[in-house]
């Protein structure tokens, strides 16, 4: 209830009360950015790009009880819009790995798995797994039935399992 | 159906749980976001203020929203004419213009310019005495536009008679998200001496193209002069006041603070028309406030009562403005970011510096006044103001060549938050 006043504080044009919901959330942001891009610098660049993002676009928001899926959805927009930018980058051999150190095997599969997924299933599966969102909050910032987002959600496991069973695949080879 | 999938998600998030992180770098990168959108804000918003202190120099803008009592006859007289909706929403804070509208002093004028680059001007209507001529007006334009604002207008007899204007006003941009077709506002002259024809050309500039349109006016309906010659007295500072004027536009305070005061008075904020019955006409509250120089002879200007004719008529002044003769200056150390200097209310909290502007934060929740009129380095030479600007915790002004700036600079008061107060009425009528 009281991050809702917060919220409804900040719409209004409160900077404290932004400052605050964004030490909320931060972590999750934070976290977030970790899971989707390739290392701390990245995330932290997230960080504050997001809060620009937020800052600018939160009067447009309309139900205070969203801001989380909404703030972490502006989070995902913003990873999506960097994955596409470095698919043009050459990842050099160094990047790699320093990821094959920091990170244990099952992390390794299942990332892969999840940044080989469209978009949608992409962002579904993140506010539902690593946000533990409900499916309700997911639909209204979406603003589609939530029966749509169940849809969205079943292929994006399914696409999900076939990933994961093209790698296990190979590896049983 | 997807256990196993969901469980793997579980443990991938189970395993950013305890992932190292620096609470430092996190919070620096989020002030960095944070200040960059703010300082866009700014941007945006010194924008608008810089285009309304081009308009003129004593405008206070309050987004006042006040109700309105519609009467029935009224409310009908409105529906008759088509697009008066839009008229009375952009008078509705002053009661005068109002009465005039509901007096039928309000005039038709309906003349549209050719259609140039898809776009086209109407003159909607008019309102307008000897000393001023507001016209109502329309931007049309075929395709959606976000954003429309006229950029000049030029205001001509036909005659050749030359105009003395004291005041031009055209009003803000238009902005509307969505987009619209069509933009109302209100273009506002002033004039120093009463006009003698009725036959104009009015220029308006929009998006580079010109449109002339023609309008004659009416008979103007004659001003009541009352002479007062009486002085107002607020905690020991007198105000000496000579006459008022009441136009159907407004009503002309004709006043100047003694010259034998301790205290400059700043601004009349609160000075009234009251009639018997309690009905008052306060400031303009969106449009020229006044003119004249504070501790000189000056014009202040009231909501017209024009069409109300009362019993008994009183000039009301409870609170103004006011700072110490000597206190008139602030000094501003840009590099250190320091006040050096203020009056003794010391209502400033604090200043920055952000790029070329000084940003003042106030000990009270809003002030909504640009302070500063001039800005003088500490030898006595000139420095430019480029404009005044007002957010929501700040009250910032913009000097030319600020950054490159290493010593104090004195800037003189035209607002202050301290008050005197007092309770002071004439009768006028």
């Amino acid at each position: 209830m009281e991050t809702e006043q917060l919220v409804k504080k900040a719409i209004k044009g409160n900077d404290d009360a932004f400052l605050q919901l964004i030490q909320i959330y931060k972590v999750d942001l934070y976290k977030t950015a970790l899971s989707f891009l390739r290392n701390e610098e990245e995330a932290l660049e997230a960080i504050q790009e997001v809060t620009y993002r937020a800052y600018k676009g939160i009067r447009k928001l309309k139900e205070a009880s969203y801001f989380k899926t909404w703030l972490i959805r502006i989070m995902i927009n913003y990873c999506n819009d960097q994955l596409k930018k470095q698919k043009r980058v050459v990842i050099n051999e160094e990047v790699l790995e320093s990821i094959g150190v920091t990170e244990n095997h099952s992390e390794m599969e299942l990332r892969d798995a999840m940044l080989g997924l469209d978009e949608r299933s992409r962002e579904i599966l993140t506010l539902k797994y690593f946000h533990d969102l409900k499916i309700k909050d997911i639909a209204g910032t979406m603003q589609c039935p939530e029966g749509t987002v169940k849809t969205w959600l079943n292929k994006a496991l399914k696409a999900l399992r076939e990933k994961l069973e093209e790698r296990g695949g190979n590896l049983n080879v | 159906m997807f256990k196993r999938e969901e469980e793997q998600l579980n443990e991938f998030k189970k395993e950013y749980d305890n992932i190292p992180l620096s609470l430092d770098k996190l919070d620096q990168a989020i002030m960095t976001g944070f200040n960059k959108a703010k300082l866009e804000e700014r941007r945006s918003k010194r924008k608008k203020n810089s285009i309304y202190s081009f308009i003129a120099a004593a405008l206070l803008f309050i987004g006042l929203f006040s109700s309105i009592r519609i009467s029935p006859v009224f409310a009908s007289y409105i529906s008759e004419i088509p697009g008066m909706e839009k008229i009375v929403e952009l008078i509705r804070y002053d009661k005068g213009r109002l009465a005039a509208v509901e007096n039928k002093y309000y005039q038709e004028l309906g003349v549209t310019s050719e259609v140039k680059d898809g776009l086209k001007v109407t003159l909607d209507g008019t309102i307008a005495d000897e000393m001023g001529i507001v016209l109502y007006y329309t931007l049309h334009s075929e395709e959606k536009q976000k954003s429309m604002m006229i950029d000049k207008v030029k205001l001509r007899a036909k005659d050749g008679t030359a105009l003395d204007e004291a005041s031009i006003s055209y009003g803000a941009p238009h902005e509307s998200e969505k987009g619209q077709h069509s933009y109302s506002g209100e273009i506002e002259y002033f004039f120093e001496v009463p006009l003698t024809t009725k036959e104009y050309m009015i220029d308006i500039e929009v998006s580079g193209e010109k449109y002339s349109l023609p309008f004659t006016l009416k008979d103007f309906k004659k001003k009541k002069e009352y002479p007062i010659n009486q002085t107002m007295e607020l905690e020991g500072q007198k105000i000496n006041v000579e006459k008022v004027i009441v136009y159907p536009l407004r009503i002309a305070v004709y006043l100047e603070a003694d010259h034998k005061n301790e205290k400059q008075v700043l601004n009349f904020d609160d000075l009234r028309i009251v009639d018997e019955k309690g009905e008052v006409w306060g400031k303009i509250l969106n449009g020229v406030t006044g003119t004249g120089t504070n501790g000189k002879k000056q014009e202040i200007y009231l909501q017209s009562n024009y069409f109300h004719e009362p019993k008994e008529l009183y000039l009301v002044l409870n609170s103004a403005q006011a700072v110490n003769k000597d206190e008139l200056f602030v000094v501003v150390d840009p590099q250190q970011q320091k006040i050096l200097k203020q009056p003794e209310a010391n209502m400033i909290r604090d200043v920055k510096v952000v790029g070329n502007d000084l940003a003042f934060t106030m000990k009270m929740k809003e002030f909504p006044y640009g302070m500063f009129s001039e800005a003088f380095g500490m030898s006595g030479e000139k420095i430019e103001i480029d404009y005044n600007y007002m957010t929501a915790e700040e009250n910032g002004v913009s000097i030319h060549g600020l950054s490159t700036r290493k010593e104090p600079i004195k800037l003189k008061l035209s607002f202050y938050p301290s008050w005197i107060k007092g309770n002071e009425k004439i009768r006028i009528k």
